[in-house]
């Protein structure tokens, strides 16, 4: 399976040896460790429509769903879902979730979204990854008599999807995640449809919408032409009622008109419509699942359901494996050398000002403890830091709180992991907040201004600016980073943590450059350490 | 009515004891208690055994997850413990008081709340500064609930809205709908996006961007409130171009992509305020119809005043469900600093402030 994408290998967990499938690793493992994989033969039962871990043989489930669900014809339900194998149950899960790396993947190279570019990325990646299932359910274009390869591919698409729902229904970032994923692969295949096939798909779920009289649309004709985002002649359009909930992403982005608490759509906004309700549908099945998933207690997927997310998200520095690295004396110096904009300038902040603002205090506090503050350096950090303005019994009530939830010491006491350059792009600013993207959240003369007291170049500044008014703002930040450490950064910044790791290897490489002239062996010592160094950073750890 | 109005200037300073003894009465004989639990339950006794109340004591400490069964459990409570403030919550679906500890409640309904502060203004106002709040300064929250309510009528269909003067420097609107209590987090959200324009850090100068197509016409109608009042209270009363305030460096720097120097060039020419603004009208329009003006910034003037007028929102508040927000009528027990500890009952009193502003 490709790296590439930061899924795991299919190797051995006793030898860590890797192999072509995961049905030979099975094979492997219990042939060479002497370790049977228990069930691993076994089928395993999963209610498709719920998530039920109760049911347990295949006599089981179809009580259940007949008592439950009452959808499917029975002979419907063998042809869909049969027996699934556990090596088949693992390749399913991992082949749904490369397809959504490829989607995230897609959008975050700054392809516009469901743009014809977007699309053609997303199919070449597909067929490099040999996802053929896939490629071909994303191509087809009629839901109406399917063939056989078609069917399979139905089949993958369904089971997989349950598998991930488990997996992504624990907590909410992971649900948010897969919604945004599924939503996006929803889409993407609806809008491939014929208008034929999307009449019968409506009529296959008993949605039905009707248009406006012709009175009401007189009588608002005014707005919905303002209102109505990509439409200029609105007289040859069909409007449809529905209440502003079933049109989250309209109302969201402004591009409908509002009325008593309906919104007025145009027919080709129809599709978000039904988003709409595939969205909330699937958001309650998750929630659902998530009460239900400690009923389902199975060894032989417990693993995998609970590991599958790590696979996605990289490094999420909410673990501190750096604890104790970084002191309170250096701090100062690794601000000044290290920090990416983001952090650097909140930094700054804190210590002209003295206060940070709660948003605020937590972007740089999760940081600093992803780079491996200690809890009770931290602590002294912010204590010393605010009571130069308020004393230290106000700190101790209203602040203290703060730190010690941050590392998951009260409350809920999840250890809290640091912000990622995606959230803090899409956060929220307010009036008066200092956090967020330098790149995005600031002006450009702000920017400018900022990067010149830094003293750069007239050209890098330019540079930068131009990334970043062009909505490129993790390139952006890369720029940054190669001008400030004046060379070719190997990886994307997507994460402030990351930009700190890679900005101490830089100074580290040219340290030992410098030594290269003294003494040969050392040389050669020290590059074969920052090589391994970089190699287990990034591909390993994803 | 009150038996223990303390007034700002002539009670600087009562102990603790004293305004807790005040603080016992006030919940004794005027709180209404009554009204408060059958606005809470709406109808329905069961609700408001799922409803956190919290409390912050007077010592700062916050209790947090009770709920209530009935309107005298309630009242003994509070008269037990002579709480600071009392904090509404959301409703969950089982009793907070006996599930909290075992972290198994979810909450599933609550007011769709919105607070406007008055400190987020500081930037645009001349008259006071931080948290202090006077009659000129009111007149944004005003302006910004006329423009929050028609959006909440006209727009959304809801008709319960109930406004309360926090009690020190902002608004509360509680929209108590059903359709609006059972709003997801989610579509909180969307429809506060729906809502705000203003947008960006210290940072970003002009905080409203307007895409350059026509005007949705939920900002549309904001801007038609708007226009009947920009003048006589942006620039005549809040003189925001005056140059002993450094006010017209400070208007430039929103129009940092847009000529600020041949602005700066028309508008000095000129004294007062309004001179200031008409010849920025004016030379804008001289660039629109010599199109210098680019197409990004067709609506320059609307984002300036927008900038100085839209309701700016504190979005935490509305955004989750289990944010707490105070009860009407609690007493803002405002400490300075901590050794003279000044308190006021200034929440009824600004309240009929409140009133007179909002209604004039």
């Amino acid at each position: 399976m490709d790296c590439s994408l930061g899924l795991p290998p299919k190797t051995c967990p006793h030898c860590s040896k890797s192999f072509s499938s995961v049905k030979v690793k099975y094979r492997h493992i219990k042939r060479v460790h002497q370790v049977a994989v228990e069930g691993a033969r076994r089928s395993l039962m999963l209610c498709p429509l719920c998530a039920d871990g109760s049911v347990k043989t295949y006599e089981i489930l179809r009580k259940h769903i007949k008592k439950n669900h009452q959808v499917l014809g029975e002979k419907e339900l063998t042809q869909r879902f049969n027996e699934i194998q556990l090596s088949e149950f693992e390749e399913l899960a991992l082949e749904r979730l490369q397809l959504f790396r490829i989607l995230e993947h897609a959008t975050q190279k700054g392809l516009r979204i469901y743009s014809e570019e977007w699309k053609e990325c997303v199919f070449t990646e597909l067929t490099r990854n040999q996802l053929r299932r896939y490629y071909r359910l994303a191509k087809s274009t009629d839901l109406e008599n399917p063939v056989d390869v078609d069917l399979q591919a139905r089949r993958a698409d369904h089971i997989s999807h349950f598998i991930l729902r488990l997996a992504y229904c624990r907590t909410e970032s992971l649900r948010k995640w897969f919604l945004a994923r599924e939503l996006e692969w929803f889409k993407l295949r609806f809008q491939q449809q014929s208008s034929k096939s999307i009449e019968s798909f409506l009529k296959l779920n008993s949605l039905t919408y009707t248009s406006i009289s012709a009175e009401e649309k007189a009588k608002f004709y005014s707005d919905l032409s303002d209102s109505t985002a990509n439409a200029y002649v609105i007289d040859q359009l069909n409007f449809y009622k529905v209440r502003f909930t079933e049109v989250p992403s309209l109302i969201k982005s402004r591009r409908v008109f509002v009325h008593k608490g309906y919104a007025y759509i145009p027919n080709f906004e129809l599709v978000t419509c039904i988003l709409g309700i595939f969205r909330s549908t699937l958001n309650e099945a998750l929630v659902y699942a998530n009460r239900r998933l400690p009923l389902m207690d199975d060894d032989r997927i417990n693993f995998l359901i609970t590991n599958l997310h790590n696979i996605y998200t990289g490094k999420d520095y909410s673990q501190n494996f750096n604890s104790g690295k970084v002191g309170l004396t250096s701090l100062d110096m690794y601000a000044r050398d290290h920090f990416p904009l983001c952090m650097k300038y909140v930094y700054g902040i804190l210590k002209s000002t003295h206060h940070l603002k709660h948003d605020c205090r937590l972007q740089l506090g999760l940081f600093l403890k992803g780079i491996g503050l200690t809890y009770e350096d931290s602590m002294t950090f912010w204590k010393n830091e605010f009571t130069k303005k308020i004393d230290s019994g106000k700190f101790d009530k209203e602040y203290a709180y703060n730190i010690k939830h941050m590392y998951g010491l009260v409350g809920q006491r999840t250890s809290y992991s640091a912000y990622s350059c995606i959230r803090i792009i899409s956060c929220n600013v307010g009036v008066g907040d200092h956090h967020g993207c330098p790149y995005k959240h600031w002006d450009s003369v702000v920017l400018r201004s900022k990067l010149n007291e830094l003293g750069m170049t007239t050209e890098a500044v330019q540079d930068i600016v131009d990334a970043a008014s062009k909505g490129h703002y993790q390139i952006a930040c890369c720029k940054y980073f190669e001008y400030v450490h004046g060379q070719q950064n190997k990886v994307a910044i997507n994460h402030p943590n990351q930009y700190f790791e890679e900005s101490l290897e830089c100074s580290k490489e040219s340290k030992n450059q410098k030594s290269e002239d003294t003494s040969k062996t050392v040389k050669k010592q020290k590059a074969d350490t920052t090589l391994q160094i970089s190699d287990i950073d990034w591909n390993e750890e994803m | 009515m009150l038996k223990i109005e303390f007034d700002q200037k002539t009670h600087q300073k009562i102990s603790e004891e004293q305004f807790r003894e005040a603080l016992h009465i006030y919940y004794e004989e005027l709180y209404p208690f009554n009204t408060i639990f059958k606005w809470l339950s709406y109808g329905d006794p069961l609700y408001m055994l799922k409803r956190e109340i919290s409390f912050t004591t007077l010592k700062d400490s916050y209790i947090r997850y009770k709920s209530f069964q009935n309107e005298e459990e309630l009242g003994q409570y509070i008269l037990k413990r002579d709480p600071a403030k009392i904090n509404i919550g959301a409703i969950y679906h089982v009793p907070p008081r006996d599930y909290a500890v075992t972290s198994h409640c979810r909450p599933i309904e609550k007011e769709f709340v919105f607070d406007i502060d008055i400190n987020d203004y500081n930037e645009i106002r001349t008259c006071c500064k931080e948290t202090d709040i006077c009659c000129k300064c009111w007149k944004f929250l005003c302006l910004a609930c006329k423009i929050l309510e028609r959006i909440l009528i006209e727009d959304f269909g809801f008709k319960h809205l109930l406004w309360v003067f926090s009690g020190r420097r902002g608004i509360h609107c509680w929209v108590c709908d059903k359709v609006a209590r059972q709003l997801s987090k989610e579509e909180r959200c969307n429809i506060l996006a729906y809502i705000n324009l203003i947008q960006g850090n210290t940072n970003i100068h002009r905080k409203v961007h307007l895409p350059a197509k026509p005007l949705h016409s939920s900002v549309q109608r904001a801007l038609d409130i708007i226009e009947k009042n920009f003048i006589d209270f942006i620039i005549i009363e809040q003189d925001i171009l005056n140059d002993s305030k450094n006010g017209l460096q400070k208007f430039l720097k929103l129009l940092w992509d847009c000529f600020p120097n041949e602005f700066e060039q028309v508008m000095s020419k000129y004294k007062t305020s309004v001179d200031k603004w008409n010849a920025f009208v004016t030379h804008l329009t001289l660039l629109q119809k010599s199109h210098r003006l680019p197409n990004k910034l067709k609506y320059l003037k609307e984002e300036i005043m927008l900038h100085f007028t839209y309701p700016r929102l504190d979005m935490a508040v509305t955004q989750t469900l289990d944010h707490l927000l105070k009860a009407p009528f609690c007493i803002h027990a405002k400490t300075g600093k901590s050794s003279k500890s000044s308190t006021s009952t200034r929440s009824t009193n600004r309240f009929i402030i409140w009133n007179y502003a909002y209604y004039c």
